[in-house]
């Protein structure tokens, strides 16, 4: 009965009453006015009796809800097995979900803890070989100045420094950024004052805001750490030398960055734009947008700007400035770009498990509520309303996928407790934000309410089509309605098809793996230890001092015990280049500014350590020495690009404004320089002697394990100057083991979901295999009887499961085809459509399924004819 | 949630009185509620109207069921009629109040006992 039809008859009822009240009261002799004007006293009021009456149908009662709980539980109880795995089923699926969106709830959907955090945004130009918008510092400049679209904006540039005079000598993360950064952001210093206008002034004396951290390991936490001075000795362009402390940031403090620096200085930019060479650095820009501007018509201002500068800009900039895209993005979104697909693929993965959990489920509570047929008929032959029967069933479904939630979360909170061992993994700038949050629960229990709908389903369907006198029938009640298997032939076909997505999925990743470490890095990794120095421009200043520290340095380090080669470089291997240059061939005056390359000084024993092989020519010696005639080494690639037609050795070259000539003496092989991935490129060698750097990589090749020598190596440093840190000390092997932790942790979880997937499917192939064995069981019997063999009742049922398992399958492979675009970006060396994996996954799961219906295959061979017929 | 806006009364107590009175036979709300104003002979002053939503809570408990019929004084009214359960529920109600009234009395004299 609809609800306004209740109130209208309520509303008679209630009219009727004063009218017969105003009657009887007429007749005791009042007048009519007064009759009526008591009858509605006496009756109280009407607005509030009305509304209590409504509220009687709109609410069920606590009794009512507990009733039902009671109820519910007792018959999950009955349930026995069906329930515990049912329960631990949903337990999994829920858990692994809630544990996957706690993590995208602290990487992604978390606001940045800056003030307005909405309103910030990442912008700039898109320069030639960076992905994300950086400005130029010039460039910095007039935008700030001539914009009309941000409240403010703010760079910094990256550096690294010798924290000298507090403590150990440290090699530190600094930032120089500008003055108004902190300001713009909205975040305050714990302790002293953030940079002041007359900071950032060029020539003012540097002031440093320090992290907590660095307070912490340095000073120990105290307070008077505001005013004193550190040393920072730098080997780059820009001097810091004596810096006073201002402040100290806050602990909770995330710098807008993928990495967190120590110090932060003010970056001194000056008010002009100045585009001498000295003074132009890249550096990422951060903005404050004014209200109600777009973020097109923010980047639309940036590029009027620039094109009001845009004769200012010099020759040499011009290349890389041409047609730089303007881009403004919310910074949140920029931040988080790297590790979004990744995590949005992961999660997808996760609510495939839960679905399978919850097919699963279903299948399982519909054959229990097959089960209780007798019972639901008796209640229906009592009276129970259709209604009443989706309910028990509907709260059965409830109290089971709240159970299975619960203790999903208990089993999330585990795993989150685990998982912030390893945060750096995860890519959370701060392992606190990760937790079993409001949010994380409310998802939670919303995926278990879907669950429980899901659930529901078949047995709401069952019960809501029995015919109370036949279910009472004893014959009838295992008679199979055709409606009901092709349900389960559907959920079981389907589920097959959500384990063929995942497991393709987890099979390209595999493979992309597995082709990646596969691949020969151009040296030999094993035994070799690395270590950083960066040499103080203050007190190594000009070639001499580094060189000869260098020769020391090695002279010392080769009497270590169980060393073979000692070699030092500007940048080995998996160690970002630092240095590069426009190169310059004979004969050419003004070369294109593509033609650029690293430049990697490296000592003549450099590649013996590593074993990269020379291929042609001959390798530096210590005659190539600081006065002798240049010489370079070019790497294959070089000499591909380059001197594809002609010999490379005995060529000149130079770089930059350089004006002495270098002769190339040798060719080596390729290394892979950034990762396993890229493809290597153009490299130059020169010898350290004659280009010395002031950041050396040490590069040792020992017969002992690598890192019992980090004590000797330290104490050779410290015994030439105590004040150079050895810093990135690390093996080779862990260098190129770092490159591939974000894959090698996206692979394994895949690996797991779908693994876990598998099992869930086959489980539930198992389950319905089972199912429909049993419910044949008369009809195995009757052929049994009539002289069919075990072995033909086996085939027979495994030509059914074949069937499913095939229609599921070609489902699976049908998403896949679609699915597997969004894996493309993580792949490497295998197409998306790889067919090998296609043709792979298909045919596992298919076995798994044929050995997941073998058991009941076997079930049905053993029927006893006899017993088959008389028992039913 | 409803709220028990019977007065003076515990709770309980107007359902079992209407559970009562409809166990001589149908009536619809005016006579219940005049039904038991002259047993109680005035003595429980109950609001008329908060019989209603007692109704409304009695019918959803399925204890009573309801049919539109034409009254003596030819009005279209509810009948209210008693079902097995609510019979069953009064039953109940019954012998707790008695055990109740036994008990309070005990309290009250404890001479008398």
């Amino acid at each position: 009965m609809n609800q306004r039809r209740r109130d209208r008859e309520l509303l008679e009822e209630m009219q009727t009453h004063l009218e017969e009240r105003a009657a009887d009261l007429m007749r005791e002799g009042l007048s009519e006015d007064e009759a009526r004007a008591r009858a509605r006293r006496e009756f109280g009021n009407m607005t509030s009796l009305r509304q209590q009456s409504h509220d009687v149908w709109i609410w069920p009662s606590v009794d009512e809800l507990w009733r039902a709980l009671v109820h519910a539980a007792r018959a999950l109880r009955r349930g026995g097995a069906y329930t515990v795995v049912s329960i631990a089923t949903l337990a999994l699926g829920i858990g692994v979900n809630a544990s996957m969106f706690s993590i995208i709830d602290a990487v992604l959907l978390r606001p940045l803890p800056y003030a307005n955090p909405d309103r910030l945004v990442r912008a700039g130009a898109t320069q030639q070989g960076h992905d994300e918008a950086t400005a130029l510092t010039p460039e910095f400049l007039s935008w700030r100045k001539e914009n009309h679209s941000f409240i403010d904006l703010a760079t910094w540039n990256w550096y690294q420094c010798t924290l000298n005079g507090a403590g150990e000598p440290e090699v530190v993360a600094v930032v120089l950024a500008s003055g108004n950064l902190l300001a713009l952001l909205g975040v305050q210093p714990v302790l002293g004052r953030d940079f002041s206008k007359d900071d950032d002034r060029p020539g003012a004396p540097r002031v440093a805001l320090i992290s907590n951290d660095l307070w912490w390991r340095h000073w120990h936490g105290d307070p008077s750490v505001v005013g004193r001075t550190m040393i920072l000795n730098t080997s780059a362009n820009f001097t810091a030398g004596v810096v006073r402390i201002a402040g100290v940031l806050p602990e909770w403090f995330r710098f807008p960055d993928d990495t967190q620096p120590a110090i932060l200085l003010p970056a001194q930019l000056g008010e002009k734009a100045n585009w001498s060479a000295g003074t132009v650095g890249y550096g990422p820009m951060i903005g404050r947008l004014r209200a109600h501007v777009s973020l097109q018509s923010a980047a639309a201002d940036l590029a009027r700007v620039t094109r009001a500068h845009q004769s200012d800009e010099p020759p040499w900039m011009a290349w890389s400035l041409k047609d730089a895209p303007f881009s403004v993005l919310p910074l949140q979104q920029s931040l988080v770009s790297g590790v979004r697909p990744a995590l949005l693929t992961l999660l997808g993965a996760v609510g495939f498990v839960l679905l399978i959990a919850c097919v699963n489920v279903a299948n399982l509570q519909l054959s229990r509520f097959h089960g209780r047929m007798r019972e639901i008929g008796v209640r229906a032959a009592l009276g129970a309303s259709k209604f009443q029967l989706l309910r028990l069933v509907l709260a059965e479904c409830l109290l089971l996928s709240a159970v299975g939630t619960v203790l999903g979360l208990a089993g999330a909170w585990l795993l989150i407790r685990l998982a912030k061992y390893e945060s750096a993994m995860l890519h959370l700038s701060d392992p606190r934000t990760l937790s079993l949050n409001g949010t994380v629960a409310a998802f939670s229990f919303a995926l278990a309410l879907a669950c429980a709908l899901i659930c529901a389903i078949g047995p709401a369907l069952l019960v809501t089509r029995a015919d109370a006198q036949k279910s009472l029938r004893r014959d009838d009640v295992h008679a199979a309605p055709g409606l009901r298997n092709i349900f389960r032939s559907a959920m079981m076909a389907g589920e097959v098809a959500l384990a063929v997505v995942l497991l393709l999925a987890a099979g390209l990743l595999l493979r992309s793996f597995a082709r990646l470490i596969a691949i020969q890095p151009g040296f030999e990794a094993r035994g070799v230890l690395t270590a950083s120095l960066r040499l103080s421009g203050s007190r190594y200043g000009g070639t001499a001092k580094k060189s000869e520290f260098v020769r020391a340095l090695m002279r010392r380090i080769e009497t270590a015990p169980g060393l073979i080669a000692a070699g030092a470089a500007s940048s080995p291997p998996f160690v970002k280049y630092n240095l590069g240059a426009r190169i310059y061939f004979e004969g050419q005056t003004d070369p294109p500014y593509t033609q650029f390359a690293p430049l990697i000084a490296v000592t003549p024993d450099y590649f013996r350590s590593l074993k990269i092989p020379v291929i042609a020519g001959r390798n530096f010696s210590s005659a190539d020495s600081a006065g002798r005639p240049g010489v370079a080494i070019i790497n294959v690639a070089f000499a591909q690009t380059y001197f594809s037609r002609e010999d490379p050795i005995g060529k000149h070259m130079t770089w930059n404004e350089r004006k002495d000539w270098a002769t190339i003496v040798g060719v080596v092989a390729n290394a892979q320089h950034e990762d396993l991935a890229t493809p290597p490129s153009p490299e130059i060698f020169t010898s350290f002697d004659q280009y010395p750097q002031p950041l050396i990589t040490l590069t040792l090749r020992t017969s002992v394990p690598p890192e019992t020598l980090v004590k000797f190596v330290r104490a050779q440093v410290a015994a030439i100057d105590p004040e150079e840190p050895l810093y990135d000390i690390s093996s080779m092997e862990n260098r190129i083991d770092k490159t591939l932790r974000d894959r090698r942790v996206e692979t394994f979880l895949l690996g797991a979901f779908a693994a876990l997937a598998l099992l869930l499917a086959a489980a539930g192939v198992y389950g319905v295999m089972s199912y429909s064995v049993a419910q044949s069981r008369r009809e195995i019997g009757v052929r049994l009887a009539l002289g069919a063999t075990p072995g033909a009742v086996t085939r027979e049922i495994l030509k059914r499961a074949l069937a499913l398992t095939a229609g599921g399958v070609a489902a699976g492979l049908a998403a896949s085809f679609y699915a597997t675009r969004f894996l493309a970006a993580f792949l490497y060396g295998v197409g998306a459509k790889d067919p090998l994996t296609f043709f792979g996954a298909a045919a596992f799961l298919i076995v798994v399924s044929l050995l997941a219906s073998f058991l009941p295959a076997r079930r049905a061979a053993r029927v006893d004819p006899v017993q088959a017929l008389r028992s039913e | 949630m409803p709220k028990d806006d019977s007065r003076g009364l515990f709770p309980g107590a107007l359902e079992m009185m209407i559970l009562e009175t409809l166990r001589r036979g149908p009536l619809h709300g005016y006579a219940i509620a005049q039904s038991i104003k002259q047993r109680s002979q005035d003595l429980l002053r109950v609001e008329e109207g908060s019989l209603y939503p007692a109704l409304q809570r009695m019918l959803k408990a399925r204890w009573v069921e309801a049919e539109w019929t034409i009254s003596d004084t030819n009005r279209r009214v509810r009948k209210y009629k008693l079902t097995a359960a609510g019979r069953k529920q009064l039953e109940r109600e019954i012998s707790r109040f008695e055990r109740m009234f036994v008990g309070i009395r005990k309290v009250m004299r404890p001479s008398e006992s």
